[in-house]
Formats: structure tokens, sequence, C-alpha cells
């Protein structure tokens, strides 16, 4: 049963913060790079591209760990741990919100032929000092 | 020769920014926590407790994937995977010596049953806009 969040989490999700996903290689190995989050519906969620190693990662092994530091105090922290579902972008909506959320401004044009989608984070376990 | 890290990763580990390491749990999921690090040459070296997950999960397997942001301008960000080594010696010496990096004195005491250790994350793959 995917976890619901609390208010303090969600703040950290809805605020100018920056996350860290982890995911799994296809050798086992841990894969970590940065990225913008939206708050949707109560769910963490993320914007990517199909080439993106993430991606590949995710849709092979779904199993995820997001790590959301503060940018106003980096010693409170999250760490989201669960499964992600994947779902198409095709008109590029989750970019355009995250890029006014974060640069108040449009994200740079995108070729069509760069497929986007929504990556949603379920949560099975929270650890880190905001719960 | 191993792999060197470029002027820009070096000012990301050098700098007062959070790392968050990933590890791999025993069932192959992946896990993510914050931490203190600083930079030995070319590899990244932070401290932790023995018998904490992040420790039990390298000591089983020592694949890690180390990213960091500045946290001035968190679209700088690296990607280091590599190979974690941990020793006991000088644990409690890099505590400190961490302690002071970003608080400007040494750490709180802690109990004897506390074994504090260091983590050289020796690099194998480096990734993100400063690679």
């Amino acid at each position: 049963m995917p976890l619901t969040l609390s208010d303090a989490v969600r703040a950290l999700i809805d605020g100018k913060n920056f996350a860290t996903v982890a995911t799994l290689d296809p050798d086992g190995g841990p894969q970590t790079s940065v990225v913008w989050i939206g708050l949707d519906g109560g769910d963490l969620v993320f914007s990517a591209t199909e080439d993106r190693r993430k991606v590949r990662n995710l849709r092979r092994d779904a199993r995820v760990s997001v790590s959301i530091t503060d940018a106003e105090n980096p010693y409170r922290h999250t760490q989201l741990r669960g499964t992600v579902t994947i779902t198409p972008d095709p008109d590029k909506t989750l970019p355009r919100i995250l890029s006014h959320k974060y640069l108040a401004e449009d994200p740079p044009p995108e070729s069509a032929d760069v497929e986007r989608v929504v990556v949603r984070l379920k949560v099975r376990k929270i650890a880190g000092n905001v719960k | 020769m191993g792999v060197t890290f470029n002027e820009a990763t070096k000012a990301l580990f050098d700098g007062k920014n959070f790392p968050v390491i990933a590890t791999i749990n025993a069932d192959g999921s992946v896990q993510t926590s914050v931490v203190w690090a600083k930079r030995d040459g070319d590899a990244v070296l932070f401290a932790t407790v023995r018998g904490r997950l992040k420790e039990r999960n390298m000591q089983r397997d020592p694949r890690v994937s180390l990213s960091v942001f500045d946290l001035e301008d968190p679209l700088k960000y690296v990607e280091v995977r590599g190979r974690a080594e941990i020793t006991d010696e000088g644990g409690r010496e890099l505590i400190d010596e961490l302690s002071n990096k970003y608080d400007g004195k040494d750490f709180r005491p802690e109990p004897p049953e506390v074994v504090r250790v260091v983590v050289r994350v020796v690099p194998e793959k480096i990734t993100g806009y400063a690679s």
C-alpha cells in the first residue's frame, strides 16, 4: 500500500528544492541524478525523456529512492523509497510546469521527436529527518 | 591510471555541499542518504557509523553512486559512480574534520560503542554537467 505523504514532506516536494533520484543499473549497481520535482495529486512527480539512463533503468526495474534536501536548510531532508509508474507526456506539460515553478520561465524549445514522460513515485518507506 | 576529477568536480566536493549517496539493499533495491564529504585527491571521503544501513550495504556490495550539486547553483551537479572502501582507522578524526568544515566545530562526543568509519569512494565513472 503506498504511503500518504505528511504535510512536511509535501512541503519539501512543493518547494523549490532539488531531488536526487537513485535507480538501478542493468548490473544491479546504483545510479543517481538530480531533478526538479513537483507535487501532483499528493504524489511526487518528475519529468524525464525516454533516452535518459534513469528512465531506461526504471523501465527495467521500477524501484527507486528519492532524496530531497531543503534548499533553505540542507540539514532538513527526506528519503522516499518506493516504485514508479511512467506515463507519456506528449504535450510536454510537466516540463513547462516545473520550469515555471523553478525559474518562472518557459523551458527551452524541445523537438517533438524527444519523448517526454512523467515519472510518478509510489512511496513505500520514508527515512531522513523530515517524515 | 584511475579516473580523475576535473576542476568543476573538485569544487563541488571541496565546497560545503551535501552529497547524496546511493547504496544497494539486501533485496537489491536502492537507498539514499545525505552525507558530509570531502575530497581526498581523486577520491571522496565521508564518515559513517558501523552498523548503519548504508555501511552494512556497502560491506555487502561496495558499489555506490554519489551525486552532489552546488547549493548556490543546483543546476551544477556531478554523479560519481565507484566502489566504497571502509576502514575503522581515522573515523573519529574524519567526522571531526567534516564537522569543522561544515559547522566550524568538532562533532558531538559519541559513546565508545559507536564505531565511526571512513568510507573512501574510488571513482570509476563520472557524469553530469561538471564531468
